[in-house]
């Protein structure tokens, strides 16, 4: 065979393919022996294909042993020459010259440049971006981050003054000149002491805590970018350009790329997974910076000079570290570093972020605890520190609790061979004991026994439980169960403490009595033992009214410590503060947050929420520094307009008032950022803003339920899922019995398609003894994902009440169910029987009006007219929508559906795509999933069946509703039955 | 054989405007290199198209598509122009027909004499791609894409719509084909 080219071919196309298969299964044998015998058996006869095979094998061998693959290096020399730089800068750059370059990095060059018109005679550093950056965005985003980098003004921090386009077009920043050499080279060149080390390093500390309060987060923290003075004052450089860059990369998810600008001697794990970094990632980077700083190596040791992403990927996320003591090669060093600097270093560079100091003051308070020979926290932080203490103290009652745990086992292991007899459910004890594994330092605060004193003594009593509980949260040394977790353990009732502690997922609670004498408060407290019903600690109080708050603090603090917890400075300071000094505010509030925080219940949600922020102006109006108040009433007023019960400008506007009022009350509070998040993700505000108030709001909330479900919120809207699957399994850790934490961890996995998952976690909640019939159906549901079995589902709808239909939620499922059973009278009479002018698919996300399943079942049935008809109502209903918010991708995907219905191909394509476009699949995973499944359906609904199949294909790849299930049985997919294509797609789901 | 004449009058063929629809500007910068280059006159100010393809291609890397049949078709044409002008690079340096010194032509040089001290001639390379075509197009686009136009092999998959793994073992394989293509 002759080519165009001129070459001579020996085999053919088919040949060739059959080569292919041949080698490729020869390749992965290990000898070379082994591989010719390979060639041997699979060419048989055919000599020419076996010639062939032994020339290509051969040069195999050679590929192999040859030190560089030449044409990977070619690879990588294209790679370079596209993605590099075209070459240095010449002349001006905005008003200034260039001088030299004086560094070169992952970014770009930095260059030593003065004014050119000469005006200010004032030398300055210029660093020029690196091509591959979309600089008008890059200029954008630092026009509005000017005012926070101008809040940079610190004695150890580089200004950045300013930044424009060379005429190349490339973005560039100028910053302040400072001559000096790196931390390290500095102290090393001066044979510099530890403890001078130590001194220079927490200037350095100073720094970055001091931009942390800022509000901005360094992330590309290394040795590089801190240089010395003369004088011996660290100066950081680059503060706030690595965000400026890396905000565009991580809209894009290359993660490749973003990792081409990580420094891999200080990348935290975090970054290198391609995650936002926070004030954490720092804090990690100077953790690695201190260990070279130590002793004289850098804290990872790469097989190549530049580790690709698999090598950056086994060091940092996967390879435990040297401690720094075993790294230096110095005696002197060694025995300075072992043991408190080597636990202040690892604490620092701790992989999960959440084990790290919790705060750039935690972190350089160890380092001066070291300094001045006082015992350091990283060490007493350890577990085994810890437990030591606990076992001397309770000797004796700890054998007791062994025995009597021995028993209990044993017990537990006979029952449950008898009771349970579904396998699914065996297989969930066995494969995951964390449903009923025990948090040693996990503390329940149950409700309070009122011993009498009128109406005002009720409050009184709930408000002491819940104030003890929200300031035992503060420490992040224990788990503290949520209030909505442990309110259904009413003090009336006769308590179970063994069960209660293994539902909660806590070793201990807390018991207390309240009693009101006129204006005093007497208070009992009990600290208890679930393992074993002994009595830890105890201790009766009685004060005047006025003094509460106090008393509660000194509860929680007591409480810490009858727990052998250590609270951290800014733990016990937060603890100290009353939220309020006036009893009255404090009472207003308390009724106010319980409207706030059971609003899915109320019966007129709208009602509830109004008389929520009346009560909560009228606490603020009392007590005008009350910065919990302003939360409660900015979630109240957030709540409003996100269930779009207001959707007046003027309601957002009232909750962005109310958050403001708090954070300027106190700047830094963890339960202000944590609103404000919550603000954003509501209202709008775009997801890296909610990141950067998680960030800000995480060192105090790490007991917070809330925070974590949010954190887990947005972590899944933005594609990492394995994140979001821990922050929702922590908020359900710390708040076991509420429904709504349950059902979005549990709806997590049903996205991943992990049904065994999502339905082990509503049998353990079924365990742990909640009989809520949302959590039945919701499991109903995701066995009916991977199953397709409608009986099973219908069966379980029938069983759940008639009228459950949270959020129009039930309705759509008990039509589907009717549908796929052919029912059409029975789907018509469950869309009459709804009162609901609007129903919500599964997540409360999108907005189909009552006239569009008017529509699905006429359509369905086949009475086509009828389903014109109430499409176009629909239509009508779903253009206001559009009015009031334009452009809305989720309006438009099911706009789009209508239109496809209607018969309006053009347009609906149109809409689709618009909608789909709008929402990319980086930016929001769980939109974009749920808008490309209205795609789909649109291109089946119009006859564009290859598209149809692609975008299916597509969905399939990435999480999402689309299952098995619905695949099988929603009759909207009618159109592309029987085609084989389809078939393979349904097939191809995990049932 | 200069640029891409060829390769633009086909490509035209193929849809001028469903590729300049698809990603605005980019085809534009593309085919102003490419008459760039081709305009010996103008040839100092090569580095402006030649660095506008470097933009386009990074623009063309980062471009979240749901299609991806589509953005394969703009990749493989991107990759296409540099292939060609790394040929003809590699052909005016061997006639000493050398430009005055822009800074892209530098790096270019500087490819080249990488690719030399690794052996690699890239006018073999091209010659023996061509054969690959012939045997097996998309492997051939594979190994383009790879070494003519940069990209990841997970890039390369998520362009083509096939699995990392595929692109893995048609990348190796093709790798033991060039070799023996060129080996004397």
């Amino acid at each position: 065979m002759r080519t165009d080219a001129g070459l001579e071919l020996s085999i053919n196309r088919a040949q060739w393919q059959r080569l292919k298969a041949i080698l490729d299964r020869a390749l992965q044998e290990e000898t070379v022996a082994a591989r010719h015998a390979i060639l041997q058996s699979a060419c048989g006869d055919d000599e020419a294909l076996l010639r062939e095979a032994e020339s290509l094998l051969g040069q195999a061998e050679q590929l192999i042993n040859a030190e560089a693959d030449v044409f990977e290096e070619g690879a990588a020399v294209t790679a370079t020459v596209l993605r590099g730089e075209s070459g240095l800068p010449q002349g001006r750059v905005g008003a200034y010259r260039l001088l030299e370059e004086t560094g070169r990095g992952g970014m770009g060059a930095v260059y030593l440049a003065e004014r050119a018109d000469g005006c200010f005679d004032k030398r300055v550093a210029i660093k020029i971006i690196k091509r591959g950056t979309d600089t008008d965005e890059v200029l954008r985003r630092f026009n509005a981050e000017r005012h926070i980098l101008a809040r940079l003004d610190h004695p150890n921090i580089a200004r950045l003054l300013d930044a424009g386009t060379t005429e190349d077009g490339l973005p560039f920043f100028v910053m302040e000149y400072v001559a000096g050499e790196t931390l390290v080279r500095f102290a090393d060149s001066r044979r510099m002491a530890v403890r001078d080390r130590l001194c220079l390093f927490l200037k350095v500390c100073s720094a970055v805590e001091f931009a942390h309060h800022a509000r901005v987060v360094h992330r590309d923290l290394k040795a590089g970018n801190i240089l010395v003075t003369e004088e011996g004052e660290p100066k950081l450089l680059d503060f706030g350009i690595a965000k400026l860059l890396a905000t565009e990369l991580a809209e894009e998810d290359v993660t490749a790329a973003r990792q081409q600008l990580l420094s891999p001697a200080c990348a935290s794990p975090e970054q290198v997974r391609g995650e936002r970094a926070t004030p954490e990632s720092d804090i990690y980077a100077l953790g690695a910076l201190l260990y070279e700083l130590l002793t004289g190596r850098a804290a990872h040791s790469f097989s190549d000079r530049v580790p690709g992403p698999a090598e950056l990927t086994r060091v940092i996320c996967e390879t435990d570290r040297i401690p720094p003591s075993v790294a230096t090669a110095e005696r002197q060093t060694r025995d300075m570093v072992r043991g408190d600097l080597d636990a202040i270093v690892l604490q620092a560079m701790a992989r999960d972020p959440g084990a790290r100091y919790p705060s750039m003051a935690a972190f350089s308070d160890d380092i001066r605890r070291f300094l001045d020979g006082r015992p350091v926290r990283a060490r007493r932080a350890t577990r085994a520190y810890r437990v030591g203490r606990f076992m001397a103290r309770n000797r004796h009652s700890l054998l007791r609790t062994a025995a009597a745990a021995a028993g209990a086992i044993l017990l537990a292991v006979l029952a449950g061979s008898l009771i349970i007899s579904q396998p699914r459910l065996r297989d969930a004890l066995r494969i995951s004991p964390a449903s009923l594994q025990i948090a040693d330092n996990g503390v329940a605060v149950l409700p309070f026994k009122d011993l009498g004193g009128g109406a005002e003594s009720a409050v009184l009593n709930s408000g002491v439980q819940d104030q003890i509980l929200t300031d035992l949260a503060k420490a992040s040394g224990l788990k503290v169960i949520s209030r909505a977790s442990v309110d259904r353990y009413k003090a009336e009732a006769p308590r179970n403490l063994g069960q209660i502690g293994e539902q909660l997922g806590v070793r201990f609670v807390l018991e207390g009595r309240v009693q009101r004498i006129g204006q005093r408060a007497r208070v009992s407290v009990m600290l208890l033992d679930t393992r074993n019903d002994s009595q830890v600690w105890s201790q009766d109080y009685e004060r005047d009214l006025i003094d509460v708050f106090a008393l509660q603090s000194e509860i929680a603090q007591a409480v810490a410590a009858a727990l052998q917890v250590k609270l951290l400075p800014e733990e016990k300071q937060t603890i100290e503060q009353p939220p309020t000094r006036d009893l009255a505010a404090y009472e207003l509030f308390l009724r106010g947050k319980e409207q706030v925080n059971g609003y899915l219940d109320a019966p007129d949600q709208e009602e509830s929420l109004r008389h929520a922020v009346r009560l909560l102006e009228e606490a603020t109006a009392r007590d005008p520094q009350f910065i919990l108040a302003y939360c409660f009433m900015a979630r109240a007023h957030g709540l409003l307009y996100a269930l779009r019960l207001d959707k007046t400008e003027a309601r957002k506007l009232l909750s962005r008032a109310a958050v403001d009022a708090a954070l300027r009350l106190q700047p830094n509070s963890p339960d202000a950022h944590l609103t404000l998040a919550d603000h954003y993700y509501r209202c709008g505000g775009g997801y890296h803003r909610v990141e950067e108030e998680l960030a800000l709001a995480r060192p105090g909330l790490t007991n917070s339920s809330p925070f974590h479900s949010l954190d887990g919120s947005i972590h899944r809207r933005l594609g990492r899922w394995a994140e979001s699957d821990r922050s929702f399994t922590r908020a359900v850790e710390l708040d076991p019995n509420n429904t709504t934490a349950i059902n979005l961890l549990a709806d997590n996995y049903v996205l991943q398609r992990q049904y065994e998952k999502a339905i082990q976690v509503y049998e353990r909640a079924h365990l742990r003894g909640l009989g809520s019939p949302i959590l039945k159906l919701r499991a109903a549901a995701a066995a009916f994902a991977q199953t397709a079995d409608v009986d099973r589902f219908s069966a379980a709808l029938k069983e759940a009440p008639a009228d459950m239909d949270i959020g129009g939620g039930e309705t759509p499922q008990r039509i589907l169910v009717a549908l796929a059973q052919r029912d059409y009278a029975a789907a018509r009479r469950i869309l009459a029987a709804s009162r609901r002018s609007a129903f919500q698919d599964v997540d409360f996300t999108f907005y189909y009006p009552r006239s569009w399943f008017e529509g699905a079942i006429a359509r369905a049935e086949g009475r086509m007219e009828e389903a014109r008809a109430a499409f176009a109502t629909a239509r009508v209903a779903l253009d206001e929508k559009l009015k009031l918010k334009p452009n809305d991708p989720r309006t438009l995907a099911v706009l789009a559906q209508v239109d496809a219905a209607l018969g309006d191909k053009e347009v609906a394509l149109e809409e689709a795509r618009r909608a789909s476009t709008a929402t990319p699949l980086t930016r929001d995973a769980y939109d974009a999933a749920l808008i490309l499944q209205g795609l789909a359906q649109v291109y089946a609904w119009t006859g564009e069946k290859d598209l149809a199949f692609a975008t299916l294909t597509d969905l399939i790849r990435v999480p999402g509703y689309l299952s098995y299930g619905y695949l099988r049985v929603d009759p909207s997919w009618d159109p592309l039955r029987g085609d084989p294509r389809f078939e393979a797609i349904v097939a191809s789901l995990p049932r | 054989m200069i640029v891409p004449a060829g390769i633009l009058a086909a490509e035209t063929e193929k849809g001028e405007e469903a590729l300049a629809g698809l990603l605005p500007g980019v085809y534009e910068e593309l085919r102003r290199l490419a008459s760039g280059y081709l305009n010996s006159e103008r040839r100092e100010h090569t580095l402006q198209p030649t660095a506008l393809v470097h933009e386009a291609y990074l623009r063309l890397l980062k471009q979240e598509r749901v299609h991806w049949k589509d953005r394969a078709q703009v990749l493989g044409f991107g990759a296409r122009v540099m292939r060609q002008i790394l040929i003809n690079h590699a052909e005016a340096r061997a006639s000493m027909k050398r430009g005055g010194k822009d800074s892209i032509r530098i790096t270019l040089d500087e490819a080249l004499d990488i690719y030399q001290q690794c052996d690699l001639d890239v006018a073999q390379v091209d010659q023996a791609l061509k054969g690959l075509e012939e045997l097996d197009p998309r492997q051939a686009q594979i190994v383009e894409l790879r070494f003519f136009g940069g990209l990841t092999l997970k890039e390369i998959a998520d362009a083509l719509g096939i699995s990392t793994a595929t692109v893995k073992r048609d990348w190796t394989i093709a790798k033991l084909w060039l070799r023996r293509e060129l080996s004397p």
